[in-house]
């Protein structure tokens, strides 16, 4: 069945279905047509910096293309029920702390473009299989929705136009609180240590003679110092033995006593260690210290059966040192005993 | 014959009891060198009640040590000198009935190398307590051995707690009165400026006053603030305490001479200033005249009180003075010596004419 039409005025002859194939040819591609879609991105996510119900947050936007196009935006979709703030100047972005497997986002800059739920940005052209990432600021920009889960945005490249070309969904999760507070308090201290009970003086003579001395490091944190006490139980050197005594010399009047003048036994106090670290200063001042504050070698304090102060600090410390030092010297007719001895009780304490 | 063998044998018996209960119990050891080692927390404790109820507080010790330790409490009391309001340690009287007030959960103690014993302080004030009572609790080896080997002393330590404990009642009275506000110069070349504030407490409990110093020159207000008793130490009653607080914001200025970790004293046990030249820091170069202008305040039980004071210095850099003195009058001799040159020039070009 072969038919010809003839189309007159010496026009050539067209087949019948030549006709139909022409038409098949119009009309097929109308009826098995399908709507365009953007591919999907390879990798997409938006991760907050707070996830706080109501709380204004930045954030960074990440996403990996999976089709070979000229990006020029990225259009990220904030879930609904995100307020989001429509002055795209606000919108400025950075790439730093981007993931170690992430590249700094290509031709990112400030939003060029901000309306309801969508921020557009600028882009580079991507490279299929990289993963992009920037971070938009905090200031003025987005704040989140109520608390509840699966909120769903998506991020879309595009090129000029602008036409999607990648376009993916991600989700996000609101919580009521997202912060932990972190108290904790440091209790004032106060760290006293004696570095022995027994000092050793040796034999005594008509010239001075000094113990080799005991040492009493402080360290504090109380803000108002410390101070420190000495009492002695005899202030004398006394012989059970025979009932001699060599008593302290001098009196206690802010002054040390001197013993290359003097008979007697004293007691000098050395600030060994001021130390560098806290805000105290180690002082033997006038009425405070100064008794005991023996500038060589024959000299010291007067010694007290009450408590006397021998040194303070203003602050605090890590480690003060004092250094207890007994000198002792007799005449030419102190009774001969093995057995001189005298206790010394330190005591120091936190100011108040 | 046999009733020594039996006394004997009961000896022996007894002996080896007392070897077994000591290897079985051993006392508590000190430190082989008679080192002691105590950490106490906190400091100072303030304390509030009223009469006729009681007041509990803990109080932390530490053996710091490397040895156990048996450690007793000793109470004692202090009050403040009276001319610089530092504390004076004192051994109790007979008459110091608030001792007795005073107990503790475990009077001895025995506490292994690093462990932290909490005791609990127990102050039951009576109905006729008020106002303010002081107590140092000192923690110190149970059983300090004296020294039995002849030319030696014994030295034994203690860590005292201070206690401020106060009876309150409503005719309690709380006053403070300025005796001092001073610098320490009159004139000085270079920072700091130390300003001294002594108050007296004129009250019957302690008070902490605090509050600022606040700096002027001329029209120019605030250019330093200083904080007075930001830690808000206590002024016992009738006693006088002493404030220092320097002021070294500035450039250049002196500080505390440091090496390694330690501030340098001199022969007399005072510290070595060094002047230090931040150039950093130049826009705080301190010239001229200064007012201080302090304003502290205390509570009186009912509001805060005010406390004023003001003091002057100068500031005079003298020797960055003497320099640019110098600078300029070679720049004004090189600047005349040029213009008489140049002077010279053009009235020989005009004679020329």
């Amino acid at each position: 069945m072969y038919r010809e039409i003839s189309l007159g005025n010496g026009m050539r002859k067209i087949s019948f279905s030549s006709i139909v194939v022409f038409v098949l040819v119009l009309i097929l591609p109308i009826l098995f047509s399908e709507e365009a879609h953007a591919a999907g991105l390879q990798q997409a996510y938006v991760r907050l910096d707070r996830l706080a119900d109501g709380a204004t947050t930045g954030g960074m936007v990440c996403a990996k293309s999976a089709t070979a196009s000229v990006e020029t935006t990225v259009k990220v979709t904030f879930p609904s029920g995100f307020a989001t703030v429509d002055t795209p100047a606000n919108w400025t972005v950075t790439t730093t702390n981007i993931p170690a497997d992430a590249t700094a986002w290509i031709g990112i800059g400030t939003a060029s473009a901000a309306s309801g739920q969508d921020v557009t940005f600028p882009s580079g052209d991507m490279v299929v299989g990289t993963l992009y990432c920037f971070n938009f600021t905090g200031t003025s920009t987005l704040t989140n929705a109520s608390a509840a889960n699966n909120l769903v945005g998506t991020i879309t490249t595009q090129l000029a136009g602008p036409t999607a070309i990648d376009s993916s969904s991600y989700a996000l999760s609101i919580v009521t609180n997202d912060q932990i507070v972190v108290s904790a308090s440091v209790p004032a201290t106060f760290s006293f240590a004696l570095s022995g009970n027994t000092d050793t003086m040796g034999t005594l003579s008509t010239t001075t003679a000094s113990s080799t001395g005991k040492t009493v490091t402080i360290g504090t944190n109380a803000a108002s110092g410390w101070v420190a006490w000495v009492k002695s139980a005899n202030a004398a050197l006394n012989s059970a033995s025979t009932g001699a005594t060599i008593a302290t010399a001098g009196t206690v009047n802010n002054a040390p006593s001197d013993l290359a003048a003097l008979t007697g036994y004293v007691l000098d106090v050395d600030v060994t260690t001021d130390s560098a670290t806290g805000t105290g200063s180690v002082t033997q001042a006038s009425d405070y210290g100064a008794e005991y504050n023996g500038t060589n070698t024959t000299s010291g304090g007067t010694l007290s059966t009450t408590f006397q102060p021998i040194a303070a600090s203003s602050g605090t410390t890590d480690g003060d040192v004092l250094t207890l030092i007994e000198r002792a010297k007799i005449s030419a007719v102190q009774g001969a005993a093995t057995d001189y001895t005298d206790t010394l009780t330190v005591v120091a304490a936190g100011r108040f | 014959m046999n009733h020594m063998r039996f006394q004997n044998n009961k000896a022996l018996f007894l002996g080896l009891v007392f070897v077994f209960i000591l290897i079985l119990f051993p006392l508590p050891s000190s430190a082989a060198d008679g080192s002691l080692h105590l950490v106490t927390s906190p400091l100072p404790i303030n304390l509030v009640t009223t009469p006729g109820s009681s007041v509990t507080t803990p109080i932390k010790i530490k053996n710091g040590g490397t040895q156990t330790e048996q450690l007793k409490i000793t109470l004692m009391k202090f009050k403040a000198y009276e001319s610089n309001g530092q504390p004076q340690l004192m051994d109790p009287e007979p008459t110091d009935d608030f001792l007795t007030w005073a107990s503790f959960s475990e009077d001895t103690f025995t506490a292994a190398p690093d462990e932290w014993k909490t005791i609990t302080a127990t102050f039951n004030v009576p109905q006729d307590a008020a106002f303010g009572y002081y107590y140092a609790i000192v923690f110190s080896r149970a059983h300090d051995e004296i020294p039995t080997d002849s030319k030696q002393t014994a030295v034994v330590g203690g860590t005292a707690v201070l206690v401020l404990l106060e009876a309150r009642v409503d005719d309690a009275k709380r006053s403070v009165e300025v005796t001092e506000f001073s610098t320490d110069k009159q004139i000085y070349e270079f920072l700091p400026a130390t300003f001294t504030v002594k108050l007296k407490n004129t009250g019957s409990v302690h008070v902490a006053p605090r509050g600022n110093i606040f700096i002027n020159k001329g029209d120019e207000h605030d250019v330093a603030l200083l904080e007075i008793n930001a830690n808000k130490g206590n002024i016992l009653p009738n006693s006088t305490r002493d404030f220092k607080e320097p002021w070294k914001d500035a450039f250049p200025v002196y500080v505390e001479k440091k090496q390694d970790g330690k501030v340098v004293l001199d022969e007399a046990g005072n510290q070595v200033m060094e002047l230090v030249w931040d150039f950093g820091q130049a826009s705080k170069l301190r010239w001229g005249k200064y007012t201080a202008k302090m304003l502290l305040i205390y509570d009186d039980g009912h509001r805060d009180v005010p406390i004023e004071g003001e003091v002057s210095f100068w500031v005079v850099p003298w020797r960055l003075i003497g320099v640019g003195l110098f600078i300029l009058v070679f720049v004004l001799i090189g600047l005349k010596n040029t213009l008489q040159n140049m002077w010279k020039n053009v009235h020989g070009w005009f004679e020329k004419k």
